[in-house]
């Protein structure tokens, strides 16, 4: 085993590849082992026959070397291209975009089928009633007013409202409809009315004695204050 | 031109340059390959190759980060080298004993005809033992002692361990001490 490492280590002082100490390490075992002596001479040996059958090496016909290289590089000046605009660049961003989006696309309909809907605004029941009692509680007092339009002694109150309020009671009234035909479309039929109402309301014009009872009677007619008062009840 | 401006303009597709860092490199590159594949004709093959590869892969060579030239065109001529012979091995090895002892005897330094057969032997059993090393080990044992690089540089243009160099020279050697064993004895080589 000892021998081994030794034997190796004659190649590489023979190469002059040993420290001083390594060196003389070496030589002192050679001193006492017969086969390392022997071993140590005869790889001089072989290393003299290897520098003594050394070839002179033969001349290479330089022009044909280079009339063959000069053939096989391109005309065109060489780019230098930055390794990010390389074409594999792009092959290898453009499949990874394809696999992501596919991924998620098929992803999607595997493994959360009913998420489709969560695209949809989600608006719990408690906070769709919420909003509904809310506008209820604003609209009520206008259609109070028009529902009690005509005074006991028969002259014509006026009303005076604000055209603003109306306009976004409409407004509200139209993206509650919108919520409300997926939820709950029993109520459909009654916010169409309050809807009728509010535009009667809205175009209403100074001196216009005749349409205030006209709502008047719209509103008495579908019960609509009846309706509104059941609903927030429940 | 000096070898920094010729790599510069060899950068930007100078042919002319290119060809000075040509004749500046060919011998070195011709004697490695000469020396791996023992054959000239293949040796001018890989000087080609190897020169082609220069300037194809030019532009990754940055001068700015203190690369050298040389270790990186031997590195490339060192890969040359090996690729060259494993396309070859099989062409090589039905033609390898015509090919040597046409060489030898081209290339014969003696005119004792004796003394030139006992030559013409031992680099028959040379070629023969250094056929039989893998494409690494027959690379080390040339890096190391005909282009004699020492162990450390030859790690570096091989990408390994100074320890792998030294293992995969011992099995070269010890092949080569193997081969020669009958002939050197025979001989009783002075020292």
């Amino acid at each position: 085993m000892k021998c081994k490492k030794f034997k190796e280590k004659i190649i590489l002082h023979l190469y002059g590849e040993l420290n001083e100490k390594e060196g003389a390490e070496l030589e002192n075992h050679i001193k006492k082992c017969t086969e390392c002596s022997q071993d140590f001479l005869y790889t001089k040996k072989v290393f003299k026959a290897l520098d003594d059958a050394k070839e002179e090496e033969p001349e290479a016909d330089w022009k044909k070397c280079w009339q063959g290289i000069d053939t096989h590089i391109p005309e065109k000046p060489h780019r230098q291209r930055s390794p990010f605009l390389s074409p594999q660049w792009v092959y290898a961003a453009a499949i990874l975009l394809i696999v992501f989006v596919l991924g998620a696309i098929f992803g999607r309909y595997l493994f959360f089928p009913a998420q489709e809907s969560s695209l949809q605004p989600v608006i719990s029941q408690n906070s769709m009633d919420l909003a509904l009692k809310e506008y209820f509680e604003e609209i009520k007092p206008i259609l109070i007013e028009y529902a009690n339009y005509t005074s006991s002694n028969g002259e014509e109150t006026t009303i005076v409202l604000d055209k603003e309020v109306v306009n976004n009671l409409l407004i509200q009234n139209f993206l509650l409809k919108d919520i409300i035909t997926k939820t709950n479309p029993s109520l459909v039929p009654f916010m169409e009315d309050l809807d009728i109402v509010l535009r009667e309301v809205s175009n209403l014009k100074r001196g216009d004695i005749q349409t205030p009872s006209l709502i008047k009677e719209l509103i008495h007619e579908r019960e609509i204050l009846f309706k509104m008062e059941i609903l927030q009840k429940i | 031109m000096n070898e920094i401006a010729a790599i510069k303009l060899a950068q930007e597709g100078n042919k002319e340059a290119l060809k000075t860092l040509f004749e500046e490199n060919k011998k070195k590159i011709f004697s490695l390959a000469y020396q791996y594949v023992k054959n000239a004709e293949d040796a001018e093959d890989i000087l080609q190759e190897t020169f082609v590869k220069v300037y194809r892969s030019l532009h990754r060579f940055n001068i700015q980060d203190g690369m050298s030239f040389s270790p990186w065109l031997y590195r490339i001529g060192i890969n040359c080298s090996i690729d060259y012979l494993r396309r070859n091995k099989i062409k090589k090895e039905k033609n390898s004993g015509v090919n040597n002892l046409d060489n030898i005897s081209c290339n014969n330094k003696t005119s004792d005809p004796e003394e030139s057969r006992g030559q013409k032997e031992i680099r028959e059993k040379i070629s023969q033992s250094l056929n039989k090393l893998s494409g690494q080990q027959r690379m080390v044992f040339i890096l190391r002692h005909y282009q004699e690089l020492n162990t450390k540089e030859i790690a570096e243009y091989l990408n390994c361990t100074e320890g792998s160099v030294k293992k995969q020279l011992f099995r070269a050697v010890s092949s080569l001490k193997e081969h020669l064993k009958g002939l050197i004895l025979e001989k009783s080589y002075e020292m």
